[in-house]
C-alpha cells in the first residue's frame, strides 16, 4: 500500500541454468540485422519458463493490499458490490485505415455505428443515419435526381417524419431554420448550382473526406453531437450541448419564438419571417463556429486549421 | 518506538501463547502487531533477522490451520506475517526447512477444494490472498529438485485453477495472483504440467485468454511452460490451443502477441501436424500481418515461423 509507485521487481532466481532473462535475449537479437540471410540462421525464439519472484510492493499485489487495508479498517465487504469490471483485452477496429482501439464491445459498437455503418460508397463520406445517407446519395450521386430536381420539388427535409420536399436545398435550409428551429449558422448543404466548378469541388470533397476520416477517429464526440442534431433525435448528453448554447445565445430566442408562432398560425406570421430572417443569420450563433455538419460540409472541428488563427 | 526489547517481549509472548493456544483472540492481535512490525522501515535490517532466528516461523505456521471454533482471523494474521517474511528475504532455505511451502500449499489445497464445492465462507479469500503470496514466492526460490518433496500434492494445480475460476469475476486480483503461482509451479516441473493435462484443466485455462488485467499474460505463460516440455505439445494442440492462439495473435498487447508466437513456435516445431493444423485454421494470414508490425522482435519471429515451419506446408 504505502509504496505503490515502486517499479516492479521481477527477480529471477540465480544459478538456474534454464533461466535467461528476456532483456538478454533482446539485446542479443538486437545485434542482428533484419536481413533474410540473418533471419535464417538466428532462431529468434527464446522462451524459457521463468520463476517470477514478486517484491512486497509489486503492482500485482496492489489490489490485494488494498483489500487487506480495507479489512484492517473494518471497511471490508466480502462480496464486492462494485464489481471491478473484468474487461476484455483491447482490440482494434478492423476497418482498414482506421486506427481506433477499444476495450469494450460497447465502445466498438458505438464507434462502428457512428463512423462505419452509413458510409457512402462513392465518396467515402460517413453519415450519421441511414436516412441521411439515402438523402446524400440521391442528391450527390444520383443523376436521375438531378434531372427531376429541375422540374419538381426533390429536396427532402432532413428531419425524419416531416415529409416536406423543396425545390432547392436553399429552400430546405430556410424551412429547417424556420420550422425546425435549426440554428441559422448550421452548416447546411453547399449549393450545387455552379456546375462549372463541379469537377474542382469533387476533388476538394475527396480531400476533405480523407481529412474527416482521420479527424473523426480521434474525436468521436464531435460526431455524436452532429448525429443527433441532424437526425433531430433528442438524446441526453449530446442534445444538451445544443440547448445550453441555445440559452446562451440571446438573440436566438427571438427567432425560436417566432418559429413556434409559425407552427401555430403559419399564414399570419409568414411575412414577419421574411423580414426578420435576413437580419438574423450571421448575428446569432447556436452552434459553435467550429462545429459543422450537413450536406457539402466537412464533419469535424473545422476551426482548428485556418479559421482560428 | 519499536525497540528491540519490546520486540523480544512480543515474540516471547506469542511463543508462550502458542503453547497454550487457548486464547486465539490474543494470537490474532499479536499476529497483527507482528505483521505491522514486519512492514516497518527498518524491518529488513533489524526485525526480520531476529524473527528468523527465533522459533517464531514454526509458531506462525502452526497457527495457520484454521480453528473451526474461532474462525479464520488468527490464521489470516499469521499468513500475512509469513508473506511479509517471504517476500523480504532472499535466502528462503530456512523457511523451506520449516516446511513453510508444504504447509501453506496443503492449506491452499484444502481451501481450494472447499471453494470448488461452493463453500463461500465469509472472508475465506482473506486467508487465500496471503497464502497464495507465500506459496508463489517460496516456489520462486525452491530448488527444482526439492519441489516434489516440498509440494507433495499435485492437487495444488486443481486448487489454483478452482481459485482462478471462483474469483475471476469478483476478485480479479486474486485470480491473477493464483495464475502467477500456477506459473511458478509449472515453470520447471513437468509433473505439475502433466497434472494440468491429466486433470483436464487446460481447456479452462484457454478460456481465460480473452481476459485482460494481466490474467491472460500469466495464463499464456503457464501454457508456454507446458508447451516448453515438448512431450505435451500434441495434447495441447488437441485441446484447441491453436485456435486460441489465432485469437491472441490479433490482440494489441505486445506481450500477448510475443508469448503467443513463442508458444506457436514450440507447438509447430514439435510436430508438423500442428503446423498443418495451424495453417488450416487460417493462421498464415495472421503471421503475415504481424510481419508488418512496428516491433522488430515480433516481425522477426513471424518471419522465422513462416519461413521455417509453415510455408513448406504449402509446397
Amino acid at each position: 500500500m504505502e509504496t505503490m509507485q515502486q517499479p516492479h521487481v521481477l527477480r529471477l532466481t540465480e544459478g538456474d541454468v534454464l533461466i535467461k532473462s528476456r532483456e538478454e535475449d533482446c539485446s542479443r537479437g538486437g545485434t542482428h540485422k533484419l536481413g533474410h540471410s540473418e533471419c535464417e540462421e538466428v532462431n529468434p525464439f527464446s522462451f524459457t519458463p521463468q520463476l517470477i519472484h514478486l517484491h512486497r510492493d509489486h503492482e500485482l499485489f496492489e489490489d490485494g493490499d488494498i483489500h487487506r487495508h480495507m479489512y484492517l479498517q473494518d471497511l471490508y465487504i466480502s462480496e464486492a458490490d462494485d464489481k471491478p469490471a473484468l474487461s476484455v483485452s483491447e482490440f482494434a477496429c478492423h476497418i482498414s485505415g482506421c486506427s481506433a482501439h477499444f476495450s469494450t464491445l460497447d465502445e466498438y459498437e458505438h464507434h462502428y455505428n457512428s463512423l462505419h455503418r452509413h458510409v457512402c460508397c462513392s465518396c467515402r463520406r460517413s453519415l450519421p443515419s441511414a436516412r441521411l445517407l439515402d438523402i446524400h446519395i440521391q442528391e450527390w450521386h444520383d443523376s436521375l435526381f438531378t434531372i427531376l430536381a429541375q422540374s419538381q420539388d426533390m429536396y427532402q427535409c432532413l428531419v425524419e417524419g416531416c415529409g416536406q420536399k423543396f425545390r432547392t436545398s436553399k429552400h430546405r435550409k430556410d424551412h429547417l431554420i424556420r420550422i425546425h428551429t435549426y440554428p441559422p449558422d448550421f452548416r447546411f448543404d453547399k449549393s450545387k448550382k455552379d456546375k462549372g466548378t463541379r469537377e474542382m469541388k469533387k476533388q476538394l470533397q475527396k480531400d476533405t473526406a480523407m481529412e474527416v476520416a482521420d479527424d473523426v477517429c480521434e474525436s468521436e464526440g464531435v460526431c455524436e453531437v452532429m448525429c443527433d442534431v441532424v437526425s433531430d433525435r433528442p438524446e441526453q448528453g449530446e442534445s444538451m450541448e445544443m440547448h445550453v448554447s441555445a440559452e446562451e445565445a440571446a438573440p436566438m430566442a427571438k427567432c425560436a419564438s417566432t418559429g413556434e408562432h409559425a407552427d401555430v398560425s403559419t399564414a399570419a406570421h409568414e411575412p414577419v419571417f421574411t423580414s426578420t430572417k435576413p437580419v438574423n443569420p450571421r448575428s446569432s450563433y447556436r452552434v459553435p463556429t467550429t462545429v459543422c455538419f450537413g450536406h457539402g460540409s466537412v464533419r469535424g472541428f473545422r476551426g482548428r486549421r485556418g479559421r482560428r488563427k | 518506538m519499536y525497540s528491540s526489547n519490546a520486540n523480544m517481549s512480543l515474540l516471547m509472548f506469542l511463543c508462550v501463547n502458542q503453547n497454550q493456544r487457548h486464547n486465539l483472540a490474543v494470537v490474532e492481535a499479536v499476529g497483527f502487531t507482528l505483521s505491522q512490525l514486519l512492514q516497518a522501515k527498518d524491518a529488513a535490517e533489524k526485525i526480520i533477522p531476529m524473527v528468523l532466528a527465533s522459533s517464531l516461523p514454526s509458531h506462525l505456521l502452526s497457527v495457520l490451520t484454521p480453528d473451526p471454533n474461532f474462525g479464520l482471523a488468527p490464521a489470516i494474521e499469521c499468513a500475512w506475517c509469513l508473506h511479509y517474511l517471504t517476500c523480504s528475504i532472499v535466502d528462503k532455505r530456512e523457511l523451506l526447512a520449516h516446511g513453510a511451502l508444504s504447509q501453506c500449499s496443503s492449506l491452499l489445497v484444502s481451501l481450494g477444494d472447499a471453494i470448488a464445492v461452493g463453500n463461500k465462507e465469509e472472508g475465506i479469500e482473506l486467508l487465500v490472498c496471503p497464502l497464495l503470496r507465500c506459496v508463489g514466492n517460496l516456489l520462486a526460490s525452491c530448488p527444482v529438485g526439492d519441489l516434489n518433496t516440498q509440494v507433495c500434492d499435485v492437487h495444488l494445480v486443481v486448487a489454483l485453477c478452482a481459485l482462478i475460476q471462483a474469483y475471476l469475476q469478483t476478485r480479479p486480483a486474486l485470480a491473477r495472483e493464483s495464475a502467477w503461482v500456477l506459473n511458478n509451479l509449472t515453470a520447471h516441473s513437468s509433473d505439475f504440467c502433466s497434472a494440468l493435462l491429466s486433470f483436464n484443466l487446460v481447456p479452462g485455462l484457454i478460456q481465460l485468454l480473452p481476459f485482460s488485467q494481466g490474467i491472460n499474460t500469466l495464463i499464456l505463460r503457464v501454457l508456454a511452460n507446458v508447451s516448453h516440455k515438448k512431450k505435451f505439445c500434441v495434447q495441447l494442440g488437441q485441446l484447441g490451443l491453436l485456435s486460441a492462439l489465432c485469437a491472441t495473435l490479433k490482440m494489441t498487447d505486445q506481450e500477448m502477441v510475443t508469448l503467443s508466437l513463442d508458444i506457436l513456435f514450440m507447438l509447430v516445431s514439435s510436430t508438423p501436424q500442428l503446423a498443418e493444423e495451424f495453417e488450416r485454421q487460417g493462421g498464415l494470414s495472421l503471421l503475415e500481418a504481424i510481419q508488418y508490425n512496428s516491433e522488430g522482435e515480433m516481425r522477426r519471429r513471424a518471419t522465422y515461423l513462416l519461413e521455417h515451419h509453415l510455408l513448406f506446408v504449402l509446397w
